[in-house]
């Protein structure tokens, strides 16, 4: 058998070379492919190091949870500079008792039964862990906090969203430290405001005191939240508009706050809107707020209101032509199919809106300008209020701009060229 | 991951029997490299030294067979977890070019690669063996003043898979006995 096999190689490298070039490459054949190890624990080990955390700590810390709940579980690694970081996704998770309580790979943990466990996070070597009651203990009350870094100040600026969340509290003595929020059903019992019945965001409409209930299980807990009188201001965009009968126009509520540093936001969803002809043009959407609709031709006065002292108006137009026609226009009024600049120029464009009447209305700043698929990097295109439709060019190529305005959307093609020298 | 262990017999099957029915006037060559290492784990590199010795005999004027044989000899570090090599031995067959009138070689080695990887310090763990099909490509150049000798510089790739990578740059000097 040897001897045969000896022969056979014998003959394959004694003879021309081709033969001997193919005998490697059979032999190279047979050999690819093949691999042995695993190098997971490698990798484990590469990652913490580059991570550098030098200890994890699981969160949140020892806690009870009602048996059958389930709680996302987060592991944060300590570096030496003491930067935390987090690692919940890096980290190899596991329950010390499986029948009591498993925990899926980011985190997850889920109860069966009552017990307590052992909920721990590794990696390469280092682990943290955390001890998880699961009880069946019946509920007697719920806490209702906030869920911020303050979570017994329970008060919000007027027209501005809070985060609330409720922990259990169970007729053994024992509560949790793990929320149920998302278990307790929310509502709001007196006050301006509105609460998801889900997940407990409450959105304040006013100034004042809110009342909202938790409840699950039978168990009710009212508590009070207070929205503080410190909105100075609203601005209303557009300040002006013009719109074709049926157009519709999404306005923008920007509240400016006193208090810790003065501060805006963006209040859209918690002021009140109002037309003052509601014949001409009216927010009739409960599901969009600040979105209007134009009925008949007039002037209307537009409010956003938050509580009883604090507004903003805007002007509204209703034209009883028809939207006829758009066009990208320049600063001499003259049409822009092409737009060609070159590198390092930034140009306003400006999108004009021709009536059948013959009037033309400036809409740039309420259309949505953005950069149409590839050639990222060769212009930016601003779609921010005030510096709408300003294109700067970055880089020689081509590039498309998606213009949409309304129901309508047009596409500005721009070249770029080098810069003269 | 394909696991083809009796591979790795097979291939010291085929190269002792090529040595076995090698012409007896072929001769042997050696080679002492230091070879810079390229170890790529999920995207991040690091790059210990070893040192190698390579024992071959040609079997035709194009065909060698190889033994391969590499050791640390300097670690990589990323924030405490020291890394090396330890350990590296591999089985080659070997197609090179015809000799040149410049003395000047290139050729190609394909075979099997068995690699000891140690770690120390922070985030130490256990020994890793890995072993796979492992490549290589070089060029080797007749020394013009001192015969029997040479110059090498060769890429080998040893690993290959699920995210590791090991590669090795090597300079060495050739003898040939």
């Amino acid at each position: 058998m040897y001897a045969m096999i000896f022969k056979t190689l014998d003959s394959v490298m004694h003879i021309k070379s081709q033969y001997g070039l193919a005998a490697v490459m059979l032999f190279c054949a047979l050999l690819f492919g093949c691999e042995e190890g695993d190098p997971t624990a490698l990798k484990e080990a590469v990652n913490a190091a580059d991570i550098n955390v030098t200890a994890i700590s699981v969160e949140p810390a020892e806690g009870t949870i009602k048996t059958g709940y389930s709680y996302p579980f987060t592991a944060v690694g300590h570096r030496p500079d003491g930067v935390t970081v987090d690692v919940t996704n890096s980290v190899t998770w596991a329950s010390s008792n499986t029948a009591i309580a498993t925990v899926n790979s980011n985190g997850v943990v889920s109860t069966d039964t009552d017990g307590s466990v052992t909920i721990s996070a590794s990696l390469a070597g280092i682990s943290g862990s955390t001890t998880l009651t699961a009880s069946s203990a019946v509920l007697q009350s719920i806490a209702v906090l906030a869920d911020t870094a303050t979570p017994n100040v329970l008060s919000v600026s007027a027209c501005k969203n809070l985060q609330l969340k409720a922990i259990g509290e169970y007729a053994d003595g024992v509560r949790d430290i793990i929320p149920i929020t998302d278990h307790v059903t929310w509502s709001v019992v007196m006050g301006s405001g509105e609460i998801n019945a889900t997940n407990g965001l409450l959105s304040t409409f006013s100034d004042g005191t809110i009342s909202v209930l938790a409840s699950l299980d039978g168990v009710d807990s009212a508590t009070d939240v207070t929205a503080t009188a410190d909105l100075n201001a609203i601005t209303v965009t557009p300040a002006a508009q013009t719109l074709a009968i049926n157009g519709t126009l999404q306005y923008t509520a920007t509240g400016a706050y006193n208090g810790n540093g003065s501060s805006t936001a963006n209040i859209t969803n918690n002021v009140e809107w109002l037309s003052g002809a509601p014949t001409v043009a009216d927010f009739t959407n409960l599901n969009s707020p600040g979105l209007i609709t134009a009925g008949t031709q007039g002037v209307t006065a537009i409010t956003a209101t938050c509580g009883a002292s604090v507004s903003g108006t805007a002007s509204l137009t209703v034209s009883d032509n028809t939207l006829d026609y758009l066009r990208f226009e320049d600063g001499n009024g003259a049409e822009i199919e092409v737009f060609n600049t070159v590198v390092g120029i930034a140009t306003q464009i400006s999108l004009y809106g021709h009536f059948t009447n013959d009037d033309k209305v400036d809409v740039t700043e309420n259309a949505q300008w953005t950069l149409l698929d590839g050639t990222v990097g060769v212009i930016t295109v601003n779609n921010s209020t005030d510096n709408k439709g300003i294109i700067t060019a970055v880089a020689v190529g081509r590039a498309d701009v998606r213009v949409a305005y309304q129901q309508n959307v047009l596409i500005l093609p721009v070249n770029v060229t080098a810069a003269p020298p | 991951m394909m696991s083809y262990k009796c591979l790795r017999y097979c291939t010291a099957v085929c190269l002792l029997s090529a040595v076995w029915v090698a012409p007896v006037k072929a001769a042997f060559y050696s080679d002492v490299a230091v070879e810079y290492l390229n170890v790529k784990i999920d995207g991040k590199k690091l790059h210990p030294w070893n040192g190698r010795i390579k024992l071959g005999k040609p079997l035709s004027r194009e065909l060698a067979i190889e033994a391969h044989y590499a050791s640390a000899i300097q670690d990589d570090e990323i924030n405490g977890l020291k890394l090396e090599v330890s350990e590296n031995m591999a089985a080659y067959a070997r197609y090179q070019s015809p000799d040149t009138y410049s003395g000047m070689v290139m050729y190609l080695i394909a075979g099997y690669a068995w690699t000891t990887i140690e770690t120390s310090g922070a985030y130490a763990i256990p020994e890793q063996e890995f072993e796979s099909f492992s490549w290589g490509i070089g060029i080797e150049e007749r020394a013009q003043t001192v015969r029997n000798m040479g110059y090498s510089f060769q890429y080998t790739r040893y690993y290959d898979n699920d995210g590791f990578t090991l590669e090795g740059f090597s300079l060495g000097v050739r003898y040939d006995f």
